[in-house]
């Protein structure tokens, strides 16, 4: 009976996991009509995070405010920095390289800020989070 | 007796005395004229020298937009692009060749880009094209030989800082002169240019000659050199005087300075035309002004007309006189023909084109007159007045002019509606709009004028914001999990509470209607004021007003339980600054309306970068978000889906006043807060709540403009959990009539109850049983 329950179960599970849609993050194109929208806005999948669609331009971006880092062209470096943001401001990457750039400039503070960020964007268990939590206990020692 | 002899002897020495003495005297005042003369020729060239070498004008700061940036994944509506691309004066055109021109055909765009200079460096003109599908751009694709990912236009260059004079000029160097300009110029004003000293006798006979056959004056014999002094140094009173010090002059200045100096300075101070009160001076502003182009991007009939008035630029006014300026123009081409310095062919051509002239100019003083004064006020604390009207700086701004544009259109759209349907005619908007992500401010409206320099609204009107300020209340609530949670009960009845003073306060609902036990999102997304007024009580007065300082209210805070239902008056952009903390996950960001200042040269002087400190629990923005988003769904804001994508998800929360004297809106979405307050300059009534007023005008511009949802990563240690709508017990997954709600940490102490109405899933139905 109980590995009946557990086969009824089994099968019952992947049905559900094949129906599941987790909705992926996407532009809303504007409303410029005079007609009304639904009345309700549908339900989402509550709590279920959404995959984000990072342009490529900010990898571009942020590759180039590293190497620009590397070379000690602080200016470079954040005006590309500030352009990722400005493109995609809830990609955590962004704010790990922030905060490197801040901490290679001794501006402690606000590198740890950033490291908040990105935790606080990408989750604490998130591989950016980790790295971001990595820093801060660097900066804490 | 003397003889005539005698007579005659004794005269002769006393004339020669006196003619010594006159001779003597005449000399002596001689040396002093040519001393005089010696004085006064020093003093000329003194001001030669000065003023050329010196600040030669004084520049007045050049304030700018944004740059549009375009690539793949952006967010972006084909008729705000359009609207840019207008206002930056492209043409739209079928084959699309030449900077600052653009065609559309479906969903795909194609732009040639004009050369232009940002802060960190300049961009040559780029051939691209791409699709618009869904307000997405994709598909980016180079026509030309650079290849980039990410392409710009220029920014609009919104206004400048004046100084008492109001002109406005664009300098060009010589070098940056194209050369057919100097060539038309040159066969038009003076064709010894290049030969004399500063002064043409032979022009001067020529024109005698000329006028005199004409009997009239028809032609001037004043050289380029002569009329730069005219215009630079002197005056155009006509007198012997003035033209003698201007012979002299000019000769002085060709003995200091090259022809090409002199060229450059004359090209950029000329008189060339006037937009309101600010008067148009030099080829590089004339330019754009009547052709919405680059100079360099002219073509020879063009160039040829902006010669052509500078004769007399009201005179030729190509837009009120375009007969005029048309012949003028091609005499200009015929001089040039005549003088060999353009063939037959190319003569024929450019006489037998158009004017060219661009039917309305754009170029404003200042466009965005509200904006521009908080960029002044953001600038103030580092440059002094006298620096910003004369140094000719450069200041990259944040605004965005799509968003601008329809904030404006909507205020314009919305409000002398509502002002007709409540019948208050006086009826003003002050708006603000930032970017989530950095804090940016994007648009910012002073007035129902958009246009109008006066009261900027957005910046100085303080007015109480009534319910706004609830979630500050709910926050300090739910920063405290162990004790409050979403689903947490307030008591939504009547009370009195009694001051030591004497004095009281019983709050009411704005209904007067009382609602028993509320959970607590719900009474948020309701705006109940009983429940928040109990809840501010239990959270504590000095929780609440630390909590608003946290979110980044620096205005001194009501020390008055009043303070739970908005006895704080603040400005839309002061409830900006705290609404965009709630909006950027508990994080303070600096609301910049500027990015960085530089010298005319480029030289960078001031950057403003982006700051953020972290100041509530992420947690707690998560559950707060969580209930304005229930507002917009159900509670007070939920007018705004009419309109709005259901897929958008939007938080917010709406804001009337006693008497309903203000109306306010705050809201936001994943790219955009926008704050919007309507009300009446003398503070009186305006029927308005914020639900019907300021919620309109939000959901106008908001639903105009693509964008991200509202979309915040899930802190760890938040879990949803399934409420029973009724009885707000814990319940099982998926049970008809329960929602799933976040909630911070363990549901510990929270009552629990199976599903009592069934389930809406066979997977809930599935779990409850194993």
């Amino acid at each position: 009976m109980v590995i009946v329950r557990v086969l009824v179960l089994g099968l019952s599970l992947a049905v559900i996991a094949a129906c599941e849609n987790t909705p992926h993050r996407q532009v809303v194109p504007a409303n410029t009509g005079s007609y009304e929208s639904e009345i309700e806005p549908v339900e989402t999948d509550y709590g279920k995070p959404s995959r984000s669609t990072t342009p490529a331009i900010v990898f571009t971006l942020t590759e180039r405010a590293t190497k620009a880092m590397h070379a000690e062209n602080w200016a470079t470096a954040q005006r590309s920095l500030e352009q990722a943001l400005r493109i995609a401001p809830n990609e955590a990457r962004i704010y790990l390289v922030y905060g490197d750039l801040h901490q290679r400039q001794y501006q402690y503070e606000q590198a740890r800020q950033m490291y908040y960020r990105a935790i606080s964007l990408a989750g604490e268990s998130s591989e950016t989070g980790k790295q971001a939590q990595t820093q801060l206990e660097q900066l804490a020692e | 007796m003397p003889t005539k002899k005698t007579r005659a002897s004794q005269n002769t020495p006393n004339k020669a005395r006196r003619a010594w003495y006159l001779g003597g005297t005449a000399l002596k005042c001689g040396l002093v004229l040519i001393l005089c003369l010696f004085a006064w020729l020093i003093y000329l060239d003194a001001q030669v020298r000065y003023k050329f070498e010196g600040k030669r004008w004084a520049m007045p700061a050049q304030v700018y937009s944004r740059a549009l940036e375009i690539y793949d994944g952006r967010a972006l509506n084909l008729d705000n692009l359009q609207q840019e691309l207008q206002l930056l004066q492209y043409q739209k055109v079928v084959d699309v060749h030449s900077p600052g021109s653009y065609a559309i055909q479906g969903n795909q765009v194609e732009i040639v880009s004009r050369e232009h200079a940002l802060p960190d460096g300049r961009y040559p003109a780029a051939h691209f094209k791409f699709s618009l599908a869904n307000d997405v751009v994709s598909g980016l694709q180079a026509l030309d030989q650079q290849s980039s990912q990410l392409y710009t236009l220029e920014p609009f260059k919104m206004g400048g800082i004046y100084p008492g004079v109001k002109e406005e000029r664009v300098l060009l160097p010589y070098h940056e002169l194209p050369t057919e300009l100097i060539t038309a110029l040159i066969v038009t004003e003076d064709r010894e240019y290049f030969s004399h000293f500063g002064i043409s006798p032979l022009s001067i006979a020529r024109a005698m000659w000329v006028n005199f056959q004409a009997g009239r004056v028809v032609q001037g014999g004043s050289t380029l050199t002569q009329q730069l002094v005219k215009n630079f140094y002197l005056s155009s009173e006509r007198s012997l005087i003035r033209k003698v010090n201007e012979a002299f002059m000019a000769l002085m200045l060709e003995a200091h300075y090259d022809k090409a100096a002199i060229l450059e300075t004359y090209v950029n101070d000329i008189y060339l035309g006037q937009s309101g009160a600010t008067a148009i001076h030099g080829f590089g502003l004339a330019s754009q002004f009547y052709f919405g182009k680059e100079l360099a991007q002219c073509q020879i009939n063009e160039w040829a007309l902006l010669v052509a008035m500078i004769k007399g630029p009201s005179w030729y006014d190509p837009r009120r006189h375009p007969e005029r300026a048309l012949e003028r123009r091609n005499l200009v081409l015929s001089l040039m023909r005549e003088q060999g310095k353009i063939t037959e062919s190319r003569y024929q051509q450019a006489k037998s084109s158009r004017l060219g002239v661009v039917a309305r100019p754009v170029f404003q003083t200042n466009r965005y007159p509200a904006f521009m004064d908080l960029v002044r006020r953001q600038l103030a604390t580092e440059y002094n007045e006298e620096d910003l009207r004369t140094e000719g700086l450069k200041i990259y701004t944040t605004l965005d002019p799509q968003v601008q544009h329809q904030v404006e259109q909507s205020v314009a759209r919305m409000v002398p509606e509502l002002a007709r349907q409540k019948s208050t005619s006086d009826l003003q908007a002050g708006a603000v709009v930032t970017a989530v992500g950095t804090g940016e401010v994007l648009a910012l409206l002073g007035g129902r004028d958009a246009r109008y320099h006066g009261f900027n609204r957005a910046l100085d009107a303080f007015r109480p914001i009534g319910s706004l300020i609830k979630p500050a209340v709910y926050l300090s609530a739910l920063m405290q999990p162990d004790q409050y949670h979403l689903t947490s009960l307030l008591h939504d009845q009547p009370f009195r509470i009694e001051f030591a003073n004497g004095q009281s306060w019983s709050p009411s609902n704005f209904s007067d209607e009382y609602h028993g036990d509320v959970p607590l999102y719900r009474a948020l997304a309701n705006s109940y004021n009983l429940s928040t007024a109990r809840l501010g009580l239990s959270v504590g007065l000095n929780s609440v007003r630390d909590t608003l300082r946290k979110l980044g209210v620096s205005k001194a805070i009501t020390p008055y339980p009043s303070l739970f239902l908005g006895a704080q008056s603040l400005s839309p952009f002061e409830v900006s600054k705290f609404y965009q903390t709630i909006a950027s996950n508990g994080f303070n960001m600096p609301l910049r309306a500027i990015r960085e200042v530089s010298t005319a040269d480029g030289e960078l002087l001031s950057r403003y970068p982006f700051r953020v400190e972290q100041v509530i629990a992420p947690e707690a923005i998560y559950l707060l978000q969580h209930a304005m988003q229930e507002t917009m769904r159900s509670g007070t804001g939920r007018y705004a889906y009419r309109y709005l994508p259901s897929a958008l998800n939007v938080a917010g929360k709406t804001g009337t006043t006693n008497d309903n004297r203000d109306s306010w809106f705050a809201g936001f979405s994943g790219d955009y807060l926008g704050v919007v307050w309507l009300g009446l300059d003398d503070n009186s009534p305006t029927r308005l709540t914020g639900s019907t007023g300021a919620l309109r005008v939000w959901t106008d511009f908001i639903r105009r403009i693509p964008q991200y949802p509202l979309s915040m990563v899930k802190p760890e240690q938040i879990q949803y959990h399934w409420f029973d709508n009724e009885t707000q017990a814990l319940t099982d997954e998926r049970c008809r009539n329960a929602s799933p709600l976040p909630v911070w940490g363990e549901p510990k102490g929270l009552a629990y109850q199976k599903c009592q109405n069934g389930f809406s899933s066979f997977g809930g139905w599935l779990k409850s049983w194993l």
